[in-house]
């Protein structure tokens, strides 16, 4: 369990294919999510595969966000491609239900997840695609400290034409990782 | 320029494998149990290929004299044993361990991003233990009766060196 002032984070079990398969499913949540977002809709089927597949892989971290005051699982967030050789990650944020939207609670997942990275995996390097048009995910790694590094040209076609993504990353403070 | 060269074990090494891990003076220091056939070297050597704990050759001037290997290597935690054998005993004394030694820290150390690198040596292996002082690694500790060698327990040194150690000692 990883825990702030006002969320918790918890490691990922197969309960939960129902809670992604509602996040998964709500257009609101997935509009903006970037080139991963393949499907139009996702099935429970689908989703069980994916947490089969998610939970105890050695290369992947998945943990389920809730909200402290009341308990209420609010999203997820990924460490994912861990790379102990390079030492680095990709971190994914999500906050699947919009009426907790914009209330900090993604930014702090996102902060734990960084310590997370650096002070119990001992990696170097954390990292993040964000379509640049996804505002508040922008907001939010940053306020995590991942700084913009490069774009992504065009590479993933939505609502009709071709959008590109950013590259964000926050390295290790002290020293070598 | 170094008279040592590593390079990936072949297949066609395991007839010298298997000859230096059946003579009882090559393994008097190893944890080796004897004898070895070609059919469990070639199952250690299938084995190895698909591990992190890699073993490469030693040539010196080359000729294959012997091998090193890591042993638990642990990227999280950044750190791995070593192990080392010089088979070919007209090529002992020579210091030719010593050079595939500060090779193998070279990658260890400026390319794997380890932080330590640990390895046992038999308490009364002196000349191995000099020659992993030479290289920079320090005593860490004694292990009383650690290791059952040929009748008897004996006692074994741990040693280690960390990466602060090695770039201080490169300068």
């Amino acid at each position: 369990m990883l825990t702030g002032p006002h969320v918790e984070l918890r490691a990922l079990q197969t309960e939960d294919a129902l809670l992604m398969y509602k996040w998964h499913n709500d257009p609101r949540v997935t509009a903006d999510m970037g080139p991963r977002d393949g499907l139009l809709a996702t099935s429970m089927e689908e989703e069980r595969a994916a947490l089969q597949r998610a939970v105890g892989s050695a290369t992947e971290r998945h943990f389920i966000i809730h909200a402290r005051d009341g308990g209420r699982a609010i999203g997820y967030a990924i460490l994912g491609r861990i790379d102990q050789r390079r030492a680095s990650a990709q971190l994914t944020v999500v906050i699947g239900e919009p009426e907790e939207w914009d209330k900090g609670y993604g930014r702090e997942a996102a902060g734990l997840l960084v310590g997370y990275a650096f002070r119990v995996l001992n990696l170097h390097r954390v990292w993040a695609a964000v379509p640049d048009h996804n505002e508040r995910a922008l907001a939010c790694l940053a306020a995590a400290g991942l700084e913009r590094e490069g774009t992504l040209r065009d590479d993933h076609f939505h609502r009709g034409a071709y959008r590109s993504s950013h590259l964000l990353s926050v390295l290790r403070p002290e020293g070598r990782g | 320029m170094s008279r040592v060269r590593l390079r990936a074990p072949e297949r066609g090494d395991l007839e010298a494998f298997m000859r230096w891990m059946n003579d009882p003076e090559v393994t008097e220091f190893l944890e080796v149990e004897g004898p070895l056939s070609m059919d469990e070297e070639e199952k250690w050597y299938q084995q190895m290929l698909v591990s992190p704990d890699r073993v490469y050759c030693i040539e010196a001037e080359g000729r294959l004299i012997g091998n090193i290997g890591l042993l638990r290597l642990d990227l999280r935690h950044r750190r791995t044993d070593i192990g080392i054998v010089i088979g070919e005993k007209d090529a002992w004394s020579r210091g030719y361990g010593r050079e595939a030694i500060a090779l193998l820290l070279e990658y260890l150390f400026g390319e794997l991003g380890l932080n330590r690198v640990g390895l046992y040596a038999d308490a009364s292996n002196l000349r191995a233990i000099r020659c992993y002082e030479r290289c920079g690694f320090r005593h860490e500790g004694l292990l009383r009766e650690y290791r059952f060698k040929r009748g008897q327990y004996v006692d074994c040194v741990r040693m280690g060196i960390l990466r602060r150690d090695w770039e201080a000692s490169r300068c």
